[in-house]
């Protein structure tokens, strides 16, 4: 950590790194919001011929020529997909996909031209060179600084403000653009706007980091969000904080680990933090959900078990224990251990749950017979299957259905939603 | 009870030269609870879009309270259709109420406790508060239907539009909804919502509007809701303007008819 600290030029790495992180992600998650994630990969390569067509006309390197032609390349990228699809009728995703491969493509050719001139290259276009940011510097009244940070800041700021005062408008504009515009919101300028701010973070972020970062990180942090969020707010906090983590986790492996290039390895970073996301979260995990269904499925064969066992030591039957390689026969270990179950007979409070159960059974087996009219081979299957279901609340409501005298008509699916709640 | 909640006056709405509405004339009392009838594709959600002003016309006005409706400060809620709402957006049932609070707010400036609780009020009035804190992807289709009901609700709209409510739900959610609805009733406010069941009209509106690209009848139900205005709506009369139309697409594209295409 001091080596960072004590080098300048690795610490400028870390620093840009972040900042393109932090601003991608911000628009990111509106793009991602409005479902159109895809828009900033098209932007990020759609303005390379607009960067390169500004320093032809004006012949120098300067940051501004550079900066505007690069905006109106992004503007005129997306209007012209709009109008193809409004107009050509052609689908949404394909007209975007030919505008900006036609761009881009132009835009390589452009470069090639004036290679000789220019010391861009087509792989700085893809990479950028985060390497040297720090030796690449401005002056910001009368400080050298390295001039990718500026131009970063600049967009974080931009973004940051932008969100900060319009919040409820870009929120509302991206749920629900119908109402939005029946109160009066200009929609469709909040929408070019976003545009604008998507353009000019692409363009600061695109000399430092290249167009391969700018899409991972306008396209995975928000997903990430997405998956473990479900508010507009925290959506950009979890966005802005994966970005933050996959920039320094990447910047640090680069350096430290792999010798690579920054960039890709940031993006890397954070594709593998979204698998990680798809596996691991909480509510929507791959694995928390699947252990949540075998944990569940683990409860109803031990509940079974121990019902079956109460019946069959009553009726004086043989429990015979189930194999050891089946859910039930784990099951039967756990109850063993827990000394829920000895002997095949239910102890304790092994009993009071194989009772329990044989109640809901046949209170839910009598109330399907008597209220819903379902003749006798169709009782105990569902009983079953619904008596884990069952709760005590339900129950209550249940025995209480069965004890009315006078038949009344019920809506057993309400009792059911109800007793979910 | 007789005062005119919309007015709308000779109201023609095209796309692209391509009419969708003709000549419109109607008025929707105050506090009726006005059902939008016709084939598809006869305009009626367009007819909503123009109400709501997210349309423009090609000619004519409308006029909410008796005042022309671009001028109108009176807000106008609306519940979209259910396939138009994407569910898994990151908002929960609170804040989609709270969006009915924001034009009032104004520009630049938070939501804070006094449109929370006004939202929470608001959810109350539809039996939805114990929701607050989900995530509108995670309710059934009539727990939906309401929270929407209930942000026109933090509109304070007295005029609320909506796009098929019934559509696709089960019968204890078409229940709920009505019951709602016959709240709002109450309440002298104006709903007109687009519906495609006729048997279920008579039982829930009191006044009809039947429409197929122009407008066939309009009224109290028991006396607009008949046979033969049906039969005019969804019937041959109309065939005249469908062909008008089709030879409005003609021109556009270019392409003549087949039998032209045999010369």
């Amino acid at each position: 950590m001091m080596e960072i600290l004590l080098n300048p030029a690795m610490l400028d790495i870390y620093i840009v790194a972040i900042l393109a992180a932090l601003s991608c992600s911000i628009i990111g998650v509106h793009l991602t919001l409005r479902n159109r994630a895809m828009l900033g990969d098209a932007i990020a390569h759609g303005v390379v011929p607009g960067l390169i067509l500004g320093f032809i006309f004006t012949g120098s390197r300067e940051v501004f020529p550079m900066f505007t032609g690069a905006v109106i390349a992004a503007l005129f990228l997306s209007l012209l997909a709009e109008w193809l699809r409004d107009r050509a009728e052609m689908d949404g995703g394909a007209a975007l996909g030919v505008v900006f491969t036609t761009l881009f493509s132009g835009g390589i050719i452009l470069i090639e031209m004036y290679t000789r001139e220019i010391d861009l290259d087509a792989s700085c276009v893809l990479h950028g060179l985060i390497e040297f940011t720090h030796f690449q510097r401005m002056d910001l009244f009368g400080i050298s600084v390295p001039r990718s940070i500026v131009s970063i800041s600049i967009a974080l700021f931009i973004n940051l403000s932008a969100l900060l005062i319009f919040w409820k408008e870009w929120k509302i504009c991206a749920f629900d653009p119908i109402l939005a515009r029946s109160m009066g919101l200009p929609v469709r300028t909040m929408e070019r706007g976003l545009l604008i701010m998507v353009a000019v973070t692409t363009v600061s972020c695109f000399e430092a980091v290249g167009s391969i970062l700018v899409v991972a990180m306008i396209a995975v942090p928000p997903t990430i969000a997405g998956i473990l969020c479900d508010r507009f707010g925290t959506m950009m906090l979890v966005s802005g904080l994966a970005g933050v983590i996959s920039a320094m986790i990447g910047t640090f492996s680069a350096i430290h680990f792999v010798d690579s290039n920054v960039p890709g390895m940031i993006a890397v970073t954070s594709g593998g933090l979204l698998f990680l996301t798809v596996i691991f979260a909480p509510h929507r995990g791959v694995l928390p959900v699947a252990t949540r269904l075998f944990m569940w499925r683990l409860r109803v064969a031990r509940e079974d078990l121990l019902a079956e066992s109460l019946q069959l030591s009553n009726s004086g039957g043989k429990f015979v224990s189930p194999g050891l390689w089946s859910l039930s026969g784990f099951a039967f270990l756990q109850l063993g251990f827990m000394g829920y179950l000895r002997n095949g007979t239910p102890k304790g409070r092994g009993e009071r749950i194989a009772v329990t159960l044989l109640r809901k059974r046949g209170l839910w087996q009598r109330f399907a017979a008597d209220r819903l009219g379902l003749p006798a081979d169709h009782l105990e299957e569902p009983a079953h299957r619904i008596e884990h279901h069952l709760d005590e609340a339900l129950m209550v409501m249940l025995e209480h259905e069965e004890n009315l005298s006078s038949p009344q008509d019920i809506d057993a699916d309400q009792n059911l939603d109800a007793g979910k709640e | 009870m007789n005062q005119t909640a919309i007015e709308i006056h000779d109201l023609t709405m095209a796309y692209r030269e391509k009419p969708v509405l003709w000549d419109i004339d109607v008025e929707i009392p105050k506090g009726s609870l006005c059902a939008v009838v016709g084939p598809n594709g006869a305009g009626k959600s367009t007819l909503l879009s123009c109400i709501l002003g997210t349309h423009k016309p090609a000619n004519g006005w409308i006029k909410v309270f008796d005042v022309p409706s671009e001028q109108s400060d009176e807000l106008i809620g609306f519940v979209p259709q259910r396939e138009s709402v994407d569910w898994d957006f990151p908002i929960q049932v609170l804040d989609v109420v709270m969006m009915g609070t924001y034009r009032r707010l104004g520009w630049f400036r938070w939501p804070g406790k006094a449109q929370r609780d006004w939202a929470l009020e608001c959810l109350a009035a539809v039996g939805m508060a114990d929701y607050r804190s989900r995530q509108i992807g995670e309710l059934s289709g009539g727990q939906q239907q309401r929270v929407f009901i209930a942000r026109a609700l933090a509109q304070d709209a007295k005029i609320i539009l909506m796009d098929e409510p019934f559509a696709g739900v089960d019968a204890a959610t078409e229940d709920t909804i009505r019951s709602v609805l016959a709240d709002l009733k109450n309440d002298e406010r104006t709903v007109v919502i687009v519906h495609h069941d006729l048997q279920t009209i008579e039982d829930y509106f009191d006044h009809v509007l039947l429409l197929n690209l122009r407008l066939v009848a309009a009224g109290p139900t028991e006396s607009t809701f008949t046979r033969e205005n049906l039969l005019r709506t969804y019937g041959g009369q109309l065939t005249l303007l469908d062909e008008a139309a089709e030879a409005v697409r003609r021109i556009r594209s270019g392409r003549s008819m087949g039998k032209a295409g045999g010369k």
